[in-house]
């Protein structure tokens, strides 16, 4: 019986230990660009580009893996007769879906590429339930089709430190209305459909924060509450005790967002990612 | 004198109307002076001249044969041209004139005694919570003086004589009725200039009066907000249906889809209809269907604006627009999305047209309006009458509350989801401002002194002192809370960015793990005005 594989790509944040576990998970990397020269995401820290910005440096560039990163991958998993998952970064911010359609049109064989809608957590929470159902035999059509439900009840939402690497980096989106705004203000933004979008417009961080939760409380029962920070470490732990207290039995995990997203949404970064949980999933 | 035999005509009426208004030249500084708070604010006496000075002008133009059409003019420039919550109120008082008049050519002392006290009615009712002591109390009883001599078969001018004696016992009850209007030492200002209204009429149907300076209220005029003409429906068509079969709400529904600017004025069972439209024809049809059609005016207003180029783009989407007191504020607010912004402050009250205008020229589909002031919400709902379900009313009291709905406010939301969010967040937010006082007072136990500064916090005055930042310091702490994380200051009143700064840096250490962003607001008279959250 063929193995079902999943492929994620970096921006997933997938941790050493889960890679490890899974043989059949599998990572492509987009690409960084500081000063003129590349990097795999995880070879290199937000903190440095960071660092390149304040010294004024050019800001740095990402590039999605290209259609060959991915067939390199899942074309001989797919030669040898395996099934192939390939979940990406939502298509709202990047261009990593297209490349991974072309990637498995050119490999052929039994391959489906999913667009995550979110990033991060939301990633991963999606590839550990498509391989628990692998491990599981359930066929890959109906994991494909329960990876599509979970991305329709999946919700990311986010507050950034500046706006500055939004508008650089041009994936601002409907968010572009708050540049050059005379009065600080403290958005709120969300992936929807093929773009950022804003939530909520206040005028204090705290404030901001405060109506991420207030969203999340919304949801009437979170399959798992995924945060993400960068260069917020600290109010990403007071985010996690609140939540836990407003969530004891919930699934809440805190990462740290990689250079992708750092390069896009820049130091300050805290988001909240979760998914309504389905029917099926029992209560 | 005989008043059943008297018979007034629109020339009787014309004069009147230019008595009352030379009677407000005259006195507007006087009833400006009836101010209750020592804050330079909401102009009582200036407000209700430029609304009569509206009503006077339109008078002035054409002819009009019979007094119940001259009234209705009245009635119609009145609630184009009404500033402030007095303006509002007086327009509010010829519409009620103008229903008792309605379809006479000419009226006996009787029916015009009737029509005002039909005024005096509406006037009452423009006012949403009645409290005695104010305009209301002042009306009742002009209303009961006018009653008894009427019912006395007595002549106009005897009507008003009486209606202002009554008047005026009430006038001088006011600060027994009112505690705010005993400790200022005034009588109500509202009040006073109805009685101002009803003598200028006076002398104006005895022919006393003198004609102001033709150029007198060009000097008050408050510029509205200078808009581009967009024309997807480029003819101007205006008519009046009398007799009207249908109401003003019928004749709106039928009439929406034809075209845009759409505005219904009914008087009585007249319909004056104003809208701009592609199909004049259509509009006409669907007039004819209510009655017999007068006074019909088509213009192409692409004629008129072809000097500059007119777009054509549909009327699309949800927009705001709000008043600014100065020219910072105006910056901000554009900044923060507004799609028009309205000059106007409290001293300087844009009349109910310059939001009607403000609406006419933009190219969204529906607005949300912010006075931003207590004294211009009635303007912004009058304009709302006007234009009917296009527009909404946020009734934010003060900058700070309408800096608040405008920072929640999402073109791409849902109206309904926008009017919630931007409420709950302008109400949320705790105000100040810091003035100087303009003459000495005694309020709320606070003895005032002319020149001091002074600090109205939500609306309520809670200190005087010779310190702007000793006053400032004290102001914002009577407003902390715990969980206030953000003190946004908006400096005005000739102060510039480094005074403020330094104003600012001898009070910051008072107050730590505040954030205090200063911005630069322009407006006149307020030192500072300051939100909280």
């Amino acid at each position: 019986m063929p193995d079902i594989h999943i492929v994620l790509d970096s921006t997933a944040g997938v941790s050493p230990a889960i890679l490890s576990a899974y043989a059949n998970l599998h990572v492509v990397s987009l690409t960084v660009m500081l000063d003129g020269q590349e990097w795999p995401e995880e070879k290199i820290a937000p903190a440095e580009l960071f660092a390149a910005v304040a010294a004024g440096r050019r800001h740095p560039r990402t590039s999605q893996p290209s259609p060959g990163d991915f067939a390199r991958v899942a074309g001989p998993l797919a030669r040898d007769g395996n099934d192939v998952i390939i979940i990406t970064l939502s298509s709202a911010v990047s261009g990593t879906l297209q490349s991974a359609k072309t990637g498995a049109s050119m490999v052929g064989g039994r391959v489906w590429v999913i667009d995550s809608g979110t990033t991060a957590a939301g990633m991963v929470k999606m590839a550990e339930w498509a391989l628990e159902e692998a491990a599981r035999g359930t066929p890959a059509e109906k994991i494909a089709g329960g990876l599509e439900a979970r991305r329709q009840r999946t919700r990311t939402m986010f507050v950034p430190g500046t706006l500055e690497y939004l508008h650089k980096g041009g994936r601002i989106g409907g968010a572009s209305a708050l540049i050059g705004t005379l009065l600080q203000i403290k958005p709120v933004l969300y992936l929807v459909e093929g773009k950022v979008a804003v939530l909520d417009k206040v005028r204090t961080r705290q404030r901001a924060v405060a109506r991420m939760v207030e969203e999340l409380k919304r949801c009437r029962r979170p399959a798992y509450i995924g945060i993400v920070q960068i260069e917020a470490a600290d109010e990403g732990d007071r985010l996690e005790r609140q939540l836990r207290e407003l969530y004891p039995d919930c699934d809440i995990t805190v990462a740290a967002g990689g250079a992708v997203l750092g390069t896009h949404l820049g130091p300050g970064l805290l988001g909240i990612i979760y998914q309504e949980s389905l029917e099926e999933d029992g209560a | 004198m005989a008043g059943k035999s008297e018979i007034l005509a629109a020339a009787d009426f014309r004069r009147m109307i230019a008595g009352a208004y030379a009677a407000f030249v005259e006195q507007h500084e006087a009833i400006n002076r009836l101010n209750v708070f020592p804050v330079p604010d909401g102009d009582t006496g200036t407000n209700m001249l430029l609304t009569l000075g509206a009503v006077n002008r339109a008078l002035g133009e054409g002819d009009a044969p019979g007094i119940g059409q001259i009234s209705r003019r009245a009635a119609d420039s009145a609630i184009l041209g009404a500033r402030g919550n007095s303006g509002v109120i007086l327009s509010q008082l010829f519409r009620g004139i103008a229903r008792g008049l309605a379809g006479k050519a000419e009226a006996t002392s009787a029916e015009l005694g009737k029509a005002f006290q039909y005024g005096i009615l509406y006037a009452y009712r423009a006012v949403a919570r009645p409290v005695e002591g104010t305009i209301l109390t002042v009306a009742k009883g002009i209303a009961k003086g006018a009653r008894r001599a009427v019912r006395d078969n007595l002549g106009f001018a005897e009507v008003l004589q009486a209606a202002v004696a009554a008047g005026k016992a009430e006038l001088l009850k006011t600060p027994e009725l009112l505690p705010v209007l005993k400790q200022a030492g005034v009588v109500d200002a509202g009040g006073r200039g109805l009685i101002v209204l009803l003598e200028g009429c006076l002398a104006g149907l005895e022919g006393r009066y003198t004609s102001p300076e033709a150029d007198f209220e060009t000097l008050l005029r408050v510029p509205a907000s200078a808009g581009k003409v967009i024309i997807s429906h480029p003819y101007c068509t205006e008519f009046l249906v009398s007799p009207a079969a249908v109401d003003a709400a019928e004749a709106r529904k039928q009439l929406e889809p034809l075209g845009e600017s759409l505005i219904v004025a009914a008087t009585g069972d007249v319909l004056k209809i104003h809208i701009h439209t592609a199909a004049p024809g259509a509009v006409l049809e669907t007039g004819l269907a209510w009655g017999q059609l007068h006074d019909i005016k088509i213009d192409n207003m692409a004629d008129q604006s072809r000097a500059s180029s007119a777009e054509t783009l549909p009327k699309a989407g949800l927009a705001v627009i709000a008043v600014s007191p100065g020219p910072g504020l105006t910056a901000i607010m554009r900044s923060l999305g507004a799609a028009d912004v309205i000059e106007g402050g409290p001293t300087m009250n844009p009349p109910v047209e310059a939001f009607v205008n403000a609406v006419h020229n933009g190219s969204a589909k529906r607005y949300i309006l912010l006075p931003n002031n207590a004294n211009i919400v009635l303007a912004a709902r009058q304009a709302q009458k006007l234009l009917g379900a296009q527009v909404e009313v946020i009734p934010t009291k003060n900058v700070p509350q309408g800096l608040a709905a405008l920072v929640a406010f999402q073109p791409d939301d849902e109206l309904a989801a926008n009017l919630e969010r931007m409420k709950e967040r302008a109400f949320a937010v705790r105000s100040a401002g810091i003035t100087r006082a303009v003459r000495d007072s005694r309020l709320d136990g606070l003895e005032i002194r002319g020149g001091q500064f002074i600090g109205v916090a939500d609306d309520k005055t809670t200190i005087a002192g010779d310190d702007l930042g000793a006053v400032l310091k004290t102001v914002l702490r009577s407003l902390l809370r715990p969980g206030t994380e953000l003190v946004s200051l908006y400096y005005g009143a000739g102060l510039d960015e480094k005074k403020a700064a330094a104003v600012l840096a001898g009070i910051v250490e008072d107050f730590p793990n505040i954030e205090l962003e200063l911005y630069h607001g322009g407006q006149p008279h307020y030192y500072f005005l300051v939100s909280l959250e």
